[in-house]
């Protein structure tokens, strides 16, 4: 062996080193990800969906040995940033988590750029947050039951606050209309927090939001839980019925947080997204964590995705239609 | 309060562990940066940094989060002061005489009276916090769309003579402030208003954005036109005195007393942040001043009462958020979401369930504001010393992080481009003597006004009564009256006397 090993050789050494490391690992869809992953929020920081796509994007860097990192481009209700996604390059870098606002746009807005049957390669139907029907205890009202009556009695008693026009408490609220034959005023407020603030401070007498922030007011008392609008009941509410329960068959309305990429999208990146997610999910501390923060961990692959996309879309159509909701 | 002194206690424990005390330091020293540099929000900083958190113990994390955002607001302050940049929102108002002390030479004394504000604007907020947490939901509470409705109807009355000069510029400043503020989603219907076409217009325009080219960009364009640079010849005159005098001092502390209580007050009424409290504290400051001709010109009251009612809305912001669990602005929700990264579960019950997060995040107030002032004295001498830096390298770079820092705002090269626009709309504005303060005072009170206003109707069904029904909204709405009966009064009086205003002079 030579004495001088130039600078260069000790390149090209280390460069064949590292192929030959990188011809060693498991096929991971050809080497994926080489750079950073982006994943778009189509909302603000800090809500649940933010929240979802941050642990998401934590542990996927951690298991691919990769990059994957959250950015945030908010507005319209999320549409530019699903938007934006739909019309990426479909090489696997640009990702998309998104809230059931995925689903609720397409018939709540005259026009969307996307088209969610055709612009998109679902990914994972990661988790699920039902939403709660609650009320402030100095109502008197303390089941379903008392709020149908009420409003039966005096059309004009009862208003409902929630997070906002075209979310799913406020689409849960009109449902309820429906299928109650009953009327409240919509109040809506912008977002989640201030909805319930309304009702803790007796603004509205009724609210719906999502269930998680209001879990700590309803164990404590300050908030009088009516039902919950998932499909089962919340394990932490144990006497709180369902809104199936309580006679309404069919009235399912949750929050989804859906993983999403651009269709033709390669396949081999999907399928490695797909299974490194699911077995995130299954992870029993992660689960339980992410179930603190309120989410039920589905973990459905794109079948199940794709299901929910099918089902959902024509179903809040079809409830925006019927409850006379302007389209924006 | 025995609680709150046990609780201190144990805070104090907590904070001064030496890794959580190494993490308050990085936060608060990134937070000064961040605040200093044009443009660069907390938020984007936070949302960046928030992924580092995730492998660092809860209360570590918390606490450096927490410490970007107050230890911003002591940066703030500086580019307003020195370049008319206000890079962040609540530290807008403070370009009003702030720049114009530096223009005398005095720019080193705003800094110190600002620093002087700061602390002590924290430390009431802070010590609101201690005592006043357990009792904020009763407090928050009584606020409802009539109060805040109410509030900002006086907010606006009050603020929209804020600027110099004629009061019919100003008023007309506020309705197109106002006017802007319309653009975007409406909450009440979904709809977008005043959008034309464009969705990067779907939620409005950016704040930063707005204030930004108002201020900043439109005195870039009016500086670069007139070729003496007068400006940078006088402030080498105040490189003699840099602290401020006896004099200052005297006229600066009932200011930033009176700041203070605003932004306390502001901090506990829900969704009435920093930039609000500032507002309001320099509007209230100007119309009980005895010479409010001055302010606009150098007043050193219109820098001490705004900074101080931001600093203590700035830590008086954590109260709901730590006590409620209700967030009142994104960064505050950010913050929330960092700790349910970690298990935490934000609500009523954190104050009993997590006391060391909660205590530990008090204490952490107390240390980081004291590092922040002892990093920022001595480097108001530097800070001054940056105006030295030949104009046509000092405001190109500045440039350059404003446009970098309002891009990151939302990713967004549209908010860049307003920005530029609302530049050069206030070039024309300072050139017809328009004044372009009013206009972010109607752009930041204006929507929570329409909101809050329709909301409350909604509850009434439509009946007006419901504002003089209550009694916080009815106090707000009769003062409201006397305010305009006093300006209708003094109106009509000048009318009468046929006497030669001197202060028309200067428009």
């Amino acid at each position: 062996m030579r004495k001088n090993f130039t600078r260069r050789e000790a390149l090209v050494t280390a460069a064949g080193l590292a192929a030959g490391i990188a011809a060693i690992r498991p096929a991971k869809a050809a080497g994926y990800p080489e750079r950073p992953v982006k994943i778009i929020v189509p909302f603000a920081p800090g809500g649940p969906t933010d929240l979802m796509a941050r642990v998401m994007a934590g542990y996927l860097s951690e298991r691919t040995n990769g990059s994957f990192v959250v950015e945030n481009k908010a507005g319209a209700g999320g549409n530019i940033g699903c938007g934006f996604v739909a019309h990426a390059e479909p090489d696997g870098y640009t990702l998309l988590v998104h809230s059931s606002a995925l689903v609720v746009n397409p018939g709540l807005y005259k026009k969307v750029p996307y088209d969610i049957f055709k612009d998109f390669s679902p990914l994972v139907e990661l988790g699920t947050s039902p939403n709660v029907f609650f009320t402030n205890p100095t109502t008197g009202i303390k089941t379903m039951a008392d709020l149908v009556a009420r409003a039966k009695a005096d059309p004009k008693a009862l208003s409902y606050a929630s997070a906002g026009i075209g979310t799913t408490p406020h689409l849960s609220g009109e449902l309820l209309k429906l299928k109650a034959g009953i009327q409240m005023t919509h109040v809506p407020y912008g977002g989640g927090g201030p909805g319930m603030q309304a009702v803790l401070q007796n603004t509205t007498p009724i609210g719906c939001v999502s269930l998680p922030p209001t879990l700590p007011f309803i164990k404590g008392g300050q908030l009088i839980a009516l039902g919950v609008t998932g499909k089962t009941r919340w394990p932490e509410l144990p006497n709180v019925p369902t809104m199936i329960e309580l006679g309404f068959p069919g009235f399912v309305t949750d929050t989804v947080q859906a993983f999403m990429a651009p269709a033709k999208t390669p396949q081999a990146v999907v399928d490695l997204v797909v299974k490194t997610s699911i077995e995130i999910l299954h992870d029993p501390k992660i689960a339980k964590q992410l179930y603190d923060d309120g989410f039920e961990v589905l973990a459905n692959g794109p079948a199940g995705m794709q299901k929910r996309i099918d089902d959902e879309v024509p179903m809040w159509r079809d409830l925006i239609a019927k409850s006379g909701i302007e389209p924006i | 309060m025995e609680g709150s002194f046990a609780g201190l206690a144990h805070g104090f424990d907590v904070a001064l562990a030496w890794h959580n005390l190494i993490w308050c330091f990085v936060g608060v020293v990134v937070g000064n940066m961040v605040g200093v540099l044009p443009g660069m929000g907390v938020l984007s900083t936070i949302s960046i940094l928030l992924p580092l958190t995730f492998s660092m113990q809860p209360v570590a994390a918390l606490l450096m989060l927490s410490g970007i955002y107050y230890g911003a607001q002591y940066g703030g302050a500086i580019c307003s002061i020195l370049l008319n940049l206000p890079c962040h929102p609540p530290h807008a108002v403070t370009c009003l005489d702030g720049y114009p002390m530096t223009k005398q030479g005095r720019g080193g004394v705003a800094l110190g009276i600002t620093m002087l504000a700061a602390i002590i604007g924290a430390a009431f907020g802070i010590g609101q916090m201690m005592v006043l947490a357990p009792y904020i939901a009763s407090i928050a509470f009584k606020f409802g769309p009539q109060e805040i409705c109410a509030l900002m109807l006086l907010g606006l009355l009050a603020g929209s003579t804020l600027a110099k000069g004629s009061p019919i510029k100003g008023i007309s400043m506020t309705l197109f402030g106002i006017l802007l503020s319309l653009a975007g989603t409406d909450i009440n219907t979904g709809n977008e208003r005043f959008t034309f076409g464009y969705a990067e217009l779907s939620d409005g325009f950016e704040l930063v954005a707005i204030s930004l080219g108002l201020f900043g960009i439109a005195e870039f364009l009016k500086s670069v036109n007139s070729v003496s640079l007068a400006g940078v010849k006088n402030v080498r005159l105040g490189f003699r005195d840099l602290r401020p005098s006896r004099a200052d001092l005297r006229q600066g502390l009932p200011p930033i007393l009176r700041g203070t209580v605003i932004g306390s007050l502001c901090s506990l009424i829900p969704g009435t942040g920093p930039t609000i409290a500032s507002f309001i504290a320099y509007a209230m400051e100007k119309k009980i001043s005895r010479t409010p001709e001055r302010f606009g010109y150098g007043a050193i009251e219109g820098v001490a009462s705004p900074e101080a009612s931001t600093h203590s809305a700035v830590q008086g912001d954590f109260i709901p958020t730590m006590s409620l669990g209700i967030p009142g602005d994104a960064v505050m929700a950010l913050l929330l979401g960092a700790l349910m990264i970690h298990g935490i579960q934000p609500g009523p019950r954190l104050i009993i369930e997590q006391p060391d997060i909660f205590w530990g995040l008090i204490a952490s107030f107390w240390i980081g504001n004291i590092i922040l002032v002892v990093l920022n004295v001595p480097l108001i001498g530097i800070w001054v010393k940056l105006l030295m830096v030949p104009y046509r390298y000092l405001y190109p770079t500045a440039l350059f992080f404003v446009c970098i820092g309002v891009f990151a705002t939302r990713n967004e090269m549209f908010d860049v481009a307003a920005t530029l626009g609302f530049g050069a709309f206030g070039y024309l504005l300072l050139q017809l003597g328009f004044e372009p303060a009013p206009i972010l005072l109607g752009f930041v009170l204006g929507p929570r006004l329409e909101e809050n206003f329709r909301r409350a109707l909604l509850l009434s069904r439509g009946s007006m009564e419901t504002f003089i029904d209550r009694p916080i909204s009815a106090v707000f709405i009769g003062i409201s009256v006397l305010l305009l009966a006093a300006q209708v009064y003094a109106a009509v009086r000048k009318m009468r006397a046929p006497v030669k205003l001197p202060e028309e002079a200067f428009d």
